[in-house]
């Protein structure tokens, strides 16, 4: 199911409880399998997607009166995941200098790489490359946000595109 | 063909499992519970704390370059930011403090990650005179404004605060006489002084090889030179160059030296090695290490986290530098990490902090395991202390 690109609905004002949370269930239930999505394509890791996209849901809904009040609720849920997983990579990078342990790497681009182009492609990126590249030609991001929202620069994210364009015009050209 | 309509197709090949929306409402209930349960023990935290320490202001513009230096914070002194806040705290984690009040992350709404004063790293100078910590762009809840970094003393008093690019270590020359950020990242490198002046601005190059990847200078044990990913840079303006990996080992697996100078602790390929301090009489007591050696505060037992029994578990152990025992005091959730922070006063507890579901947790435990208790949950897992040598 694909995100409305505009604002979700909110109607929260004056409502119940009870109503403020179905209102939430129901973004919840338009945003959910597209951010699921794109997460997974960026941390290569259904656990840690849905780990991420927790967190950010749950910071929704703590203030969703105040969130579903916004012009576009849906772009502070992205803002809020990417910000979920620049932090974790930030740890995991962090933490992998000190030799902390961690959950052991499962890819599950793996295992539908064989029968998808794309993800055969963003496997061969880091996840800081596959990020770019989900926010800027899923997301919608312009290069300038994409890189304030992973804090590299604007043309760290338009070279990381061009670097996954080369490799999708080198796995054409390959004899099969 | 990498565009829109292909991205959005694989990602369509990845299907939420059923009951995301239960599992999400199950987290919400579990996480207001914490909460509730938080707010009482930190009550009483914060009602030890009262009268103890005024809070300073944080609005300064520096201090006159002539004036002495602050003095320095008793050993094991704990600071750690949470939630848009920096905390100082005794060693034991009792009499916490709010140095510095801001906005916290929700407030934030996305602009300021961790809150409007956050840490990542070292806050303390290596003397314990100083602490340093971002400010982030939370100025408001609609945009981004500026950022940089704050200098104080140890009770929280701003000596600095002055701008810089984005960035999150604050590195602390080893002589505690010069921080080292991003200027602008991966492109400049500032020096300053804890007087919040820049000494000196040292250009990053920009050859593809030697991409920054998002990492922060460091500096050499011996201060004569920033490193940045796999790049040395002589402070003397020599040319930059890529160290060979035996030199990261140094810089990211330093020899810890104990208490009275006289022994070093340090990790070699998993192993944890205790010697003289010139490097003989060299003992390997324990292997698995997965953190860095902290010795207690008389030098006879070092606290290290070590992979654990299960997948990806790791456990607190505590060892016997005179007869090379090790017992095990606790051991983290699965998937969780979990680092030491140090030993109280007396030897006879260690503070740790711990995280899983996206939020970390410090605690203390008795060195043989008994009497874990709650000091403070947080949002950012950095937790930092003055050294005891």
């Amino acid at each position: 199911m694909a995100i409305p690109s505009g604002r979700v609905t909110a109607e929260i004002e004056g409502h119940t409880v009870a109503e403020a949370n179905a209102s939430f269930e129901t973004f919840f239930e338009q945003t959910n399998q597209r951010l699921f999505g794109g997460l997974c394509l960026v941390t290569g890791n259904r656990h840690e997607a849905e780990e991420i996209m927790q967190d950010a849901y749950l910071k929704l809904w703590e203030r969703w009166d105040r969130v579903s009040a916004m012009d576009d609720p849906t772009g502070f849920l992205f803002r809020t995941a990417m910000n979920g997983f620049r932090s974790r990579y930030r740890r995991a990078s962090v933490a992998l200098k000190k030799r902390i342990a961690f959950v052991p790497d499962v890819d599950d681009l793996a295992a539908i790489e064989d029968r998808d182009e794309v993800v055969r492609i963003l496997r061969t990126l880091s996840p800081a490359e596959r990020a770019s590249i989900v926010l800027t030609t899923m997301f919608g991001y312009s290069s300038e946000e994409a890189g304030r929202l992973l804090g590299v620069k604007a043309a760290t994210v338009r070279a990381h595109a061009t670097r996954a364009r080369a490799g999708a015009r080198a796995s054409l050209e390959e004899p099969t | 063909m990498i565009d829109q309509q292909s991205v959005e197709r694989a990602a369509e090949r990845f299907h939420l499992p059923d009951g995301s929306f239960e599992r999400l409402s199950l987290r919400r209930d579990r996480k207001q519970r914490n909460r509730r349960i938080r707010a009482g023990a930190l009550g009483i935290i914060v009602a030890l704390a009262m009268g103890a320490v005024l809070v300073r202001s944080i609005e300064s513009d520096g201090i006159p370059a002539d004036q002495p230096p602050p003095s320095p914070a008793a050993p094991g002194t704990l600071a750690y930011a949470s939630d848009g806040d920096i905390y100082v705290a005794d060693p034991d984690g009792s009499n916490v403090v709010k140095i510095a009040d801001g906005r916290s992350d929700e407030d934030c709404m996305g602009f300021g990650a961790g809150g409007q004063y956050w840490a990542e790293g070292s806050m303390w100078s290596p003397d314990g005179r100083y602490l340093a910590y971002r400010y982030s762009g939370c100025h408001s809840t609609r945009e981004a404004g500026p950022k940089g970094v704050v200098i104080s003393d140890a009770q929280g008093k701003v000596l600095a605060k002055f701008a810089t690019g984005t960035g999150w270590l604050i590195e602390w020359s080893p002589d505690s006489s010069r921080v080292a950020v991003w200027d602008e990242l991966d492109k400049t490198i500032g020096i300053y002084g804890p007087d919040g002046v820049r000494q000196a601005q040292i250009p990053y190059p920009q050859d593809p090889k030697w991409e920054a990847l998002d990492s922060d200078p460091y500096w050499t044990p011996d201060g004569t030179s920033l490193v940045v990913s796999q790049v040395e840079l002589p402070l003397d303006g020599g040319a930059p160059w890529q160290a060979p990996p035996s030199f990261w080992e140094d810089v990211y697996n330093p020899r810890v030296s104990s208490p009275d100078g006289s022994r070093v602790a340090y990790v070699d390929h998993r192993s944890l090695i205790v010697a003289r301090s010139d490097g003989s009489a060299s003992r390997e007591l324990m292997g698995n290490v997965v953190g860095e050696p902290v010795w207690s505060p008389t030098g006879d037992r070092i606290a290290i986290t070590a992979g654990g029994r299960g997948l990806s578990q790791t456990e607190l152990r505590v060892l016997d530098v005179a007869t090379g025992s090790v017992s095990l005091v606790t051991e983290g959730r699965r998937g969780s990490e979990l680092e030491v922070v140090g030993f109280t006063p007396q030897g006879d507890r260690i503070l740790f902090s711990t995280g899983s579901d996206g939020s970390w947790s410090l605690w203390s435990i008795g060195v043989d395991g008994s009497d874990a208790r709650l000091i403070d949950d947080v949002t950012e897992g950095n937790f930092y202390r003055v050294p005891w040598s």
